[in-house]
C-alpha cells in the first residue's frame, strides 16, 4: 500500500499533467478513421499542389487518334472522346477540387463570422434583424440557394464556388452568434473590456479564438460538401464548362460514352467519392476529438 | 399551443416576405436588360425604351417590388416564360407533381430504410453488422449520388436491361431516381437513428422496463424506438427541402420532367422568369411544409411549445 502510494507521489512529481493540446493529439491518433481521413485530405492538397508536374500529359490538348482507349500502362485512366490522357485530367481535376472546397469556405466563414459576431456581440435589434435574414437565408432548401446564385450570374466554376460559399454563410453565422452568446459574459471577456478594449477587439482577440474549434470542425464537414455539391452542379452544366479537367464535368462527358468507355464515368466518380469520404472522416473525427460535447 | 401557433405563424409570415423580396431581387440583380433579352439583340433603342416602359423597369425598385406582389396575388402571375411565352406559373404546375412524387418516395423510402438500418446497428452496438452500417452510411454521405446513378444507369438499364435509361411514362422510369434521390437521407437518417437509440438505451425507464421482465422486443420498439423517433421525425421536415433541392441534380440526370430539370434547363437557357418562378414555388413549399411539421410536433410533444 506504501509503496503504492510512493508510486503516485513519485508519478506526480515525475510527470507533468497533461496539457490541453497533448490530450487533443492523443485522442487524434488513437482513432484510426481520423487519421486515415487526416491522410486522404493531405494527399488531395498534395495531387492538387504537384498534380500538374505529376501529369504525363497535357489535360486540354486534343489528340484524337488515341481516343477511348481504355486503361494501359501508356495511359493509366485511359482516354476521352478527344484522346484526351484522362489520368492527367484527374490529377488537374485535383486542383479544382481543393480550389472549390477552399474558396467556398473561406466566403462562407468570412461572411458566417462577421454577421455571427455582430449579431451575437452587440443583440437587441441588430440581432433580430440579421437572425431573420439568416432564417430567410435558410429558407431555401437545399441546393436551390446556390442554383439560384448561378441562375442569376450564368453558369460557371467561379460563380459556382462563390454560390456554394454564400449558401454555407448561415452555417457560420448561427455558430459563431451561439458561441459568442455564451462566450460574451465570460470573465475573460469582461476582464478585457474593464481593461479598456474595444468591441472589435474583444471579438477578435477575445471571443473568436475561444470559439475556433467548432469552427474547424463546420469548415472541414463543408469542405467535404463542397466538393460534392461542386461536382454536381458541374455535372449538370451549371459549373465548369469543357474542356475544363474538372471531376463532374469529365462525369458528365463520360455518360455519353458509357457503354464503349466506361472507364471515364468510373476514375473521376472513384477520387470524388474517395476524397469526399476522407475530409468527411476527418470532420467527423476533429468534431469528436475537439469538441467531445458535440459527439453525436 | 395559441401562442405557440401564433407565434409560429408570424414567423412564417416574415420568412415569406423576405423570400418573396430576395426573389424579386434575384431578377433585378440578373445581368443584362430583360427588355433587350425579349426583343433581341437586333431591337432599335426606342423599342427598348419603350418596352420598358410598358414593362414598368423605370420605375423604383419598391413600386416594382409592389406590383410583383400585386400580380402574384391578385392574379397569380409571376410573369412569362421568355421561352414558350406561357404563364410561368402554369409551366412550374405542370412539372411539380411529378417532382412531388419522385420527393415523396424518396422521403418514404429513406425513412424506413434508415429507421430501420440505425435500429439494427444500435441493437448490436460494436459489433460487426454495427460497422458496417457505420460504414456503408459514411460512404452514402460521401460518394456522389449522380455518380451511383450513372454506375445503376450502366448495370440496370445499359446491361441488364431491366430499367429504362431517362423519362418517364411507367413506374420502371421511377425505380432508379428514387434510389438516388434517397440515398444520402438514408445514410442521415440511419446516423440520427442510431445515436438517438444509443442515448435511450441508457436511460433509467430502459433499465426499469426490463427490470419487470418485459419482452425484450417490447422494450425497444415500444419503449425505445417510440422515443427515439422524435428527432429523426423532426428531421424529415428538413430533408424533404434537401430532396426538393437534390432533385434538381437527379432529374436531370434521368430527364425526369420535374421543376428541377426544368429549373436546370432554363438556367442554360437564360429563361429567368421560369427560374425566378420555381425558386419561389419550391422555396415556399419547403416553407409551408416546415410549419405543418412543427404545429403537428408541437401538438404532439408539450414540451416543445414552451421552450
Amino acid at each position: 500500500m506504501s509503496a503504492h502510494a510512493l508510486t503516485l507521489a513519485g508519478g506526480g512529481q515525475g510527470r507533468r499533467a497533461r496539457t490541453r493540446r497533448e490530450i487533443v493529439w492523443g485522442r487524434f491518433l488513437s482513432s484510426r478513421l481520423t487519421v486515415v481521413g487526416a491522410l486522404l485530405m493531405l494527399g488531395l492538397i498534395g495531387l492538387a499542389l504537384f498534380g500538374p508536374a505529376l501529369a504525363p500529359r497535357d489535360p486540354i490538348a486534343i489528340n484524337t487518334p488515341d481516343r477511348l482507349q481504355a486503361p494501359s500502362l501508356a495511359h493509366f485512366f485511359g482516354t476521352d472522346e478527344f484522346g484526351r490522357d484522362l489520368f492527367s485530367r484527374v490529377l488537374y481535376g485535383a486542383r479544382i477540387a481543393v480550389r472549390v472546397g477552399i474558396i467556398s469556405v473561406v466566403v462562407a466563414m468570412a461572411g458566417g463570422i462577421v454577421l455571427g459576431l455582430i449579431g451575437g456581440f452587440y443583440g437587441g435589434l441588430v440581432d433580430t434583424v440579421l437572425s431573420r435574414l439568416l432564417e430567410v437565408w435558410l429558407a431555401f432548401p437545399g441546393l436551390l440557394f446556390a442554383i439560384a446564385v448561378v441562375a442569376m450570374l450564368g453558369p460557371s466554376l467561379d460563380n459556382v464556388i462563390i454560390a456554394l460559399g454564400l449558401e454555407a454563410v448561415p452555417a457560420y453565422a448561427r455558430l459563431v452568434r451561439g458561441s459568442v452568446l455564451s462566450a460574451r459574459n465570460e470573465q475573460y471577456v469582461e476582464a478585457a473590456r474593464a481593461l479598456g478594449a474595444r468591441d472589435a477587439r474583444l471579438m477578435w482577440h477575445h471571443i473568436l479564438p475561444n470559439i475556433i474549434a467548432p469552427i474547424i470542425v463546420l469548415s472541414s464537414l463543408r469542405f467535404g460538401g463542397a466538393l460534392l455539391a461542386g461536382a454536381g452542379l458541374s455535372f449538370i452544366g451549371l459549373g465548369a464548362q469543357p474542356p475544363t479537367p474538372e471531376w463532374g464535368a469529365i462525369l458528365a462527358s463520360g455518360r455519353v460514352y458509357m457503354r464503349q468507355a466506361p472507364w471515364i464515368t468510373v476514375f473521376p466518380g472513384l477520387s470524388i467519392a474517395i476524397f469526399v469520404l476522407g475530409v468527411n472522416m476527418l470532420g467527423d473525427g476533429l468534431r469528436d476529438v475537439l469538441d467531445p460535447r458535440l459527439h453525436d | 399551443m395559441a401562442t405557440y401557433v401564433l407565434r409560429r405563424l408570424s414567423q412564417t409570415v416574415i420568412v415569406l416576405l423576405g423570400v418573396s423580396v430576395a426573389v424579386f431581387l434575384m431578377g433585378q440583380l440578373v445581368p443584362g436588360d430583360p427588355a433587350v433579352v425579349m426583343l433581341g439583340p437586333a431591337a432599335s433603342a426606342d423599342a427598348v425604351a419603350e418596352l420598358r416602359r410598358d414593362l414598368g423597369l423605370d420605375e423604383s425598385l419598391w413600386i416594382q417590388y409592389g406590383r410583383f406582389i400585386e400580380r402574384l396575388v391578385t392574379e397569380g402571375s409571376l410573369g412569362e416564360s421568355i421561352r414558350t411565352n406561357r404563364e410561368v406559373l402554369d409551366e412550374v404546375l405542370d412539372r411539380l407533381p411529378y417532382t412531388l412524387v419522385l420527393a415523396v418516395l424518396a422521403v418514404t423510402l429513406a425513412t424506413i430504410l434508415g429507421i430501420t438500418g440505425g435500429v439494427v446497428a444500435a441493437i448490436n452496438r460494436g459489433k460487426l453488422i454495427d460497422s458496417a452500417i457505420l460504414v456503408v452510411t459514411t460512404g452514402g454521405l460521401s460518394v456522389p449520388s449522380f455518380w451511383v446513378a450513372l454506375l445503376m444507369i450502366w448495370l440496370f438499364a445499359v446491361r441488364l436491361g431491366w430499367l429504362p435509361v431517362a423519362g418517364a411514362g411507367s413506374w420502371k422510369h421511377l425505380v432508379l431516381p428514387t434510389l438516388t434521390l434517397a440515398l444520402p437521407s438514408i445514410a442521415t437518417k440511419a446516423r440520427l437513428t442510431r445515436s438517438a437509440m444509443l442515448e435511450i438505451l441508457n436511460q433509467e425507464y430502459i433499465r426499469t422496463a426490463r427490470s419487470k421482465g418485459l419482452h425484450e422486443q417490447t422494450v425497444l420498439l415500444r419503449h425505445a424506438l417510440r422515443n427515439a423517433l422524435i428527432p429523426v421525425i423532426t428531421i424529415v421536415g428538413l430533408q424533404f427541402g434537401a430532396l426538393l433541392g437534390g432533385a434538381f441534380i437527379t432529374e436531370s440526370i434521368f430527364g425526369w420532367p420535374g421543376v428541377g430539370q426544368l429549373a436546370v434547363n432554363s438556367i442554360l437557357q437564360r429563361d429567368f422568369p421560369i427560374v425566378q418562378g420555381t425558386v419561389l414555388l419550391v422555396t415556399v413549399s419547403f416553407v409551408m411544409m416546415n410549419l405543418i411539421v412543427d404545429l403537428l410536433y408541437a401538438w404532439s410533444d408539450p414540451r416543445i411549445r414552451y421552450r
